[in-house]
């Protein structure tokens, strides 16, 4: 919140500020130079995986739950984006619920809807913590994947829906549109969020994250805040499901499959559990992989037809040895290199120690909190 | 007797012998959790690697019974490597654990693709169990044998499993150790070797049930989620660690999957989670879990 302009002007010449300036010109210019698959396969993509993965990135990072059901909440979306913009099929393997809407409240109300089942997932969960929870959200996540394979009346079975279009109609057509419209809505989840993360509300769901019991104490109703976390989750996520929707045109129970659920996740830890912008980092070297996997060869095993393979071992090597993921590695080389003014000040949060009421709590891990007015509620103290 | 009273006799037949399938299974996968804290998301993968080792072994030997014995050694010796390779180094870091195995399991399940493509491979039942034996009160007049074989085997699997468990000297240890493993420690008993024996034993159980599994209603390298969402589900149910929670949420889960399929196909699978959300609103911990 640095909303006075003499602290924005010192902001822009400082480090970071120049840092962030160059990557939002290079951002504007890419789309204007690239090839389309480059703007589509690889940009577009990335981003909307991104978002996906901020989703989980933000619960696990500030809750502490590290929760695998985001591609499913994304998916929901998605299937309530098809049947709000889409007309009833008339054939027995159709879906006969829909709405013929136009995309944007379409969109609204998918969006609606997802935010409404991150509710549901988290009121089923609240009351479960770490291993538990992760285990919890998978069969969530996989119940769900079966719910819109076997269900036809509703979800379209293992057909699911075709012909859903975005405002920027054919990406193919228009990937120039395509692509900033994904970019904005990023931006507005990553900027969302981080206003979220420094308000009152975000300390509060740190506090739960931290030590429940000792908040529980101090009178804030615990399993609401994790219920009201995963329901922003379940938005967010959203916001990937629908984009994600439009980006391919078509659903079917593939997008919310075993797999896309690792994904997420594979993303997020590749990118660092800890770091809002690791999601998209870790997008970014996840669809790199994906589209290049074929072309590498180590030591003369190609990994043409193998992708999952090569993810499966990739994402094994970072959880031994980069448990903070790249962005995790960049902080940890760039410390060690030049002296690092505000030494910690961007030091990760780590969700895969933090597990409630157990494991040591992590001593003040946030970005620095805005200029609070002192004494209203108690805050949690590390 | 009616033929509504018949179906429904059927249906139940048919989700007790799922259940058994589910019982063994989710058994490997709560002895590991409720012991050493580990979840192995690989669980489901492992099915399906000792499933096609009871297939390559069947094939090549002609013996069911060798089928079986290669699919519980070849998993309990994967899950040995994988233990000393990878878990025993983070002993304690359960999250981080769990991210590890679900590696391993991407790994497994792709590369059960690339050896054995996605067909479907049954394995035949062995001579003595196939055909079907007579029960008047079943759709048809009788039943596949081998589908009540593996409710014996389920039971026999669930009594040896109470055996070691309760009547031998490492089950003692394990029972110590699934109390408080670290006054287990220090106690001199070397607790890493009863993990590693929990590990293999958990890891071979799974691969023993991938060739029942594989038996009785065949298999592809995409079964392995369908299995770990079972594991998953029964001992959410059940309760994670009791093995007495895996055969009750084994029974739950199999007949609620069953009558649902019967009853709603389509919705069959709400049926499960309607359970598990209503169990999780009364007793988090599951129906016979300890409060963790």
């Amino acid at each position: 919140m640095s909303g006075l302009p003499a602290t924005s002007a010192r902001w822009l010449r400082s480090r970071e500020g120049l840092a962030t300036l160059a990557l939002v010109a290079l951002l504007i210019v890419y789309p204007l130079v690239m090839p389309r698959f480059w703007v589509l396969s690889i940009a577009s993509n990335a981003v909307i995986l991104g978002i996906a993965a901020l989703s989980l990135v933000f619960m696990a990072g500030y809750g502490g739950m590290v929760s695998l059901a985001q591609a499913s909440l994304a998916g929901f979306a998605a299937y309530m984006l098809a049947l709000a913009t889409l007309e009833p099929s008339t054939t027995a393997t159709g879906s006969a619920i829909g709405f013929a809407l136009p995309p944007i409240p379409s969109a609204l109300i998918a969006l609606g809807l997802a935010t409404l089942a991150g509710a549901v997932f988290g009121a089923i969960s609240a009351r479960s913590y770490g291993i538990y929870f992760l285990m919890l959200t998978l069969a969530l996540a996989v119940g769900f994947f079966y719910i819109v394979l076997q269900n036809y009346e509703v979800f379209g079975g293992h057909i699911g829906f075709a012909k859903i279009l975005g405002p920027t109609g054919q990406p193919r057509e228009n990937p120039t549109a395509f692509y900033f419209m994904c970019l904005a809505a990023a931006a507005l989840m990553y900027l969302g969020l981080r206003y979220v993360v420094r308000s009152q509300l975000g300390l509060t769901f740190q506090g739960v994250r931290d030590n429940p019991r000792r908040m529980k104490a101090l009178g804030y109703r615990v399993g609401l805040h994790r219920v009201v976390l995963f329901a922003m989750g379940g938005f967010v996520a959203g916001v990937s499901g629908v984009l994600g929707a439009w980006y391919r045109g078509n659903i079917s129970p593939g997008i919310v499959d075993l797999t896309r659920t690792i994904d997420v996740l594979i993303i997020a830890v590749l990118g660092g559990l800890g770091y809002p912008i690791g999601a998209f980092v870790g997008a970014v070297f996840f669809v790199l992989v994906d589209v290049f996997a074929s072309s590498v060869n180590i030591l003369g095993f190609s990994f043409d037809e193998r992708f999952n393979t090569l993810i499966g071992l990739g994402f094994v090597v970072v959880v031994l040895v980069a448990p903070n993921g790249l962005v995790g590695l960049a902080d940890r080389i760039w410390a060690s290199v030049g002296r690092r003014r505000g030494g910690g000040q961007r030091r990760a949060i780590d969700p895969l120690a933090v597990e409630a009421g157990v494991a040591p709590v992590p001593e003040a891990p946030l970005p620095e909190s805005p200029g609070r007015p002192a004494g209203d509620e108690p805050t949690p103290s590390p | 007797m009616p033929t509504e009273l018949v179906d429904f006799l059927t249906v139940l037949l048919n989700g007790v012998t799922l259940a058994a399938l589910y019982f063994i299974v989710a058994s490997g996968f709560t002895l590991i959790f409720g012991l050493m804290r580990t979840t192995n998301m690989a669980h489901g993968a492992m099915y399906v690697l000792g499933a096609y080792a009871g297939v390559s072994a069947v094939t090549t030997t002609g013996d069911w019974l060798i089928g079986l014995i290669a699919g519980f050694v070849v998993v309990a010796v994967v899950g040995v490597v994988i233990h000393l390779g990878l878990l025993a180094r983070m002993a304690g870091q359960d999250l981080r654990q769990a991210l590890v195995t679900i590696g391993i399991a991407i790994i497994i399940a792709d590369l059960a693709l690339a050896n054995y493509g996605g067909i479907a491979y049954l394995i035949p039942p062995p001579t003595w169990a196939a055909g079907s034996i007579a029960i008047p009160w079943v759709v048809g007049g009788s039943y596949s044998a081998y589908r009540l074989f593996m409710i014996v085997f389920a039971v026999g699997v669930g009594a040896a499993l109470w055996l070691i468990l309760n009547r031998t000297r490492i089950g003692m240890y394990i029972r110590a150790g699934i109390d408080d493993r670290d006054m287990l420690s220090a106690l001199g008993v070397n607790v890493s070797r009863v993990f590693l024996f929990v590990f293999a034993l958990g890891a071979g159980l799974a691969g023993l049930s991938g060739v029942l599994g594989a038996t009785g209603l065949s298999i592809t390298p995409s079964e392995d989620g369908r299995y770990l969402l079972s594991s998953l589900v029964v001992v959410i149910v059940g309760g994670m660690g009791s093995l007495s929670g895996a055969a009750i949420g084994a029974l739950i889960i199999g007949l609620a999957e069953q009558i649902g399929l019967f009853y709603a196909p389509t919705y069959s699978i709400f049926l499960t989670f309607v359970i598990m959300a209503g169990v999780l609103a009364v007793r988090p911990q599951g129906l016979l879990g300890r409060p963790a």
